[in-house]
């Protein structure tokens, strides 16, 4: 534990406090609704199947998206950091796509390919692949040659290759990578949601936004925030550690 | 058993070593020596197969052990597992033996950073020397160490290549090194040509 862990906490119930006391003040649900309402409301919609619904149609759409930028995203920053060649036929590529705002892709995407699931994986996988590519490409750089070159030399295997020396060497840029993406990545599946999708956290808050139900939105979305912050401290933080041991240990 | 006939090398059209001719015997030992950027380690590269942006013929045994002037080791991984990636036909026993030959059987499990410089060194030259390759190619690999550090790692390629009988390449700026190896010396020149000869001394 951490010594400032008791001000976190701390700071938190103040939030909620001031959350508590504005909504009191306002005293008009349809515009601040207090803390309580907006969890009887969770609560509500949990019990009707429509929370655990909608937050599975989302979480899948954030992985697919999420494990596909990070597989196409790292080939390509892989091989355009190895290669100065491919690199500077694939950059103004890149710089493109890194600055097309995720907005138009995802309605390019629905115009183009359908209304459908894989437009809207596709346009999330697009709108995160050139970061990813980016941070990849930044680590290959600085892979040390001489590695390469006893990897070579000693004929190791691709397998072998992949796992002990390019993949470790990349991690800290995976990592970094990872969090990026996942940061960014849910944010946008819920505007890919907003602008086409018939489920999601995203849908929903656009439905309950042409209702004017504030709380309807707040639920949905506190909902989806405490899946991501599990899912950060629980899966993002602890594998960051366990993969990072070596570093840990050679500085005891 | 290596046998090299390198007409020209360049880089970008300028040429950097030219009409280079070695013929080595199982059991032979050389050091190629010649100031900084003469072109030592593009020769060894090439010996090497790691650069085959030539004109002329190569022709060396398929296993070749390496060395450079670094460690360079996977610092993720602990040391047995430095010696084990890089020879997964070793059996546990050579893998030992190897790391005990080097003073670092109680080290198995550490990782590289948990090594001193000196550790690291040995690891790198028990790796090189785990397999005894019929080739073994050495860029330097002794230089700038402190001298005591520098004699433990030079009788200990001694042994090494007493026991397998490698045929050795070695880069160096020491007629030292070449002496205590017993390897016949051999240093690039560059005349009046922007590129290197190699001449037996
Ligand atoms: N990848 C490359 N591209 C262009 N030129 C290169 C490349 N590698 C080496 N050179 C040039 O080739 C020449 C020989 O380099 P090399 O590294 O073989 O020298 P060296 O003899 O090993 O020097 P040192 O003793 O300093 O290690 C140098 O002039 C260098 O600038
Ligand atoms: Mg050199």
């Amino acid at each position: 534990m951490r010594r400032d862990t008791g001000i976190r906490i701390f700071s938190l119930g103040l939030f909620l406090l001031f959350w508590g006391s504005l909504s009191a003040f306002l005293s008009d649900p349809q515009i601040l609704p207090s803390p309580s309402q907006v969890l009887m409301e969770m609560s509500a919609l949990w019990q009707k199947g429509k929370l655990q619904e909608n937050l599975i149609a989302t979480g899948w759409r954030v992985f697919a998206a999420f494990g596909l930028a990070m597989i196409i995203g790292g080939a390509f920053g892989y091989v355009m950091g190895k290669s100065d060649e491919l690199d500077a036929w694939l950059d103004p590529w890149l710089i493109i796509f890194l600055n097309l705002p995720a907005l138009v892709l995802i309605v390019l995407c629905y115009l183009w390919v359908g209304l459908n699931e894989f437009a809207a994986v596709l346009a999330v996988t697009l709108s995160k692949v050139p970061m990813t590519t980016t941070i990849i490409r930044e680590g290959a750089r600085n892979a040390s040659w001489e590695l390469r070159d006893l990897a070579t030399v000693y004929r190791l295997p691709a397998l072998t290759r992949l796992r002990h020396i390019i993949l470790p060497e990349l991690f800290p840029h995976i990592v970094s990578a990872a969090r990026t993406g996942f940061s960014v990545i849910w944010k946008i599946v819920l505007v890919v949601e907003f602008l086409g999708r018939p489920n999601g956290i995203g849908r929903q808050i656009h439905t309950q936004f042409s209702l004017f139900d504030v709380t309807g939105v707040l639920a949905y979305a506190l909902s989806f925030v405490v899946c991501i912050l599990f899912i950060e401290f629980a899966i993002m933080q602890p594998s960051e550690k366990r993969m990072g041991r070596w570093r840990a240990n050679a500085k005891a | 058993m290596l046998k090299l006939d390198l007409l020209c090398k360049s880089f970008a059209g300028h040429s950097v070593l030219e009409d280079i001719h070695l013929d080595l015997r199982q059991g032979d030992r050389v050091a190629v020596m010649g100031p900084s950027g003469i072109g030592k380690t593009t020769l060894l590269r090439i010996i090497a197969g790691l650069d085959t942006r030539f004109r002329g013929v190569r022709k060396t045994p398929d296993e070749i052990a390496l060395m450079f002037q670094n460690p360079t080791l996977l610092n993720w991984r602990t040391a047995e597992e430095n010696l084990r990636i890089f020879h997964p036909d070793a059996g546990e026993r050579e893998v030992r033996q190897a790391l005990k030959q080097v003073g670092l059987e109680e080290k198995a499990s550490h990782y590289p950073q948990q090594l001193s410089v000196g550790q690291q060194r040995r690891l790198a030259l028990a790796r090189c020397f785990l397999t005894a390759a019929p080739l073994v190619l050495l860029d330097e690999p002794f230089t700038s160490l402190d001298p005591s550090l520098r004699s433990e790692m030079l009788s200990l390629t001694r042994e090494f290549l007493d026991q397998s009988n490698s045929t050795m390449v070695l880069v160096t700026h020491s007629h030292d090194e070449a002496i205590a190896l017993g390897a016949r010396c051999f240093q690039l020149f560059s005349e009046k040509k922007k590129s290197a000869e190699l001449v037996a001394i």
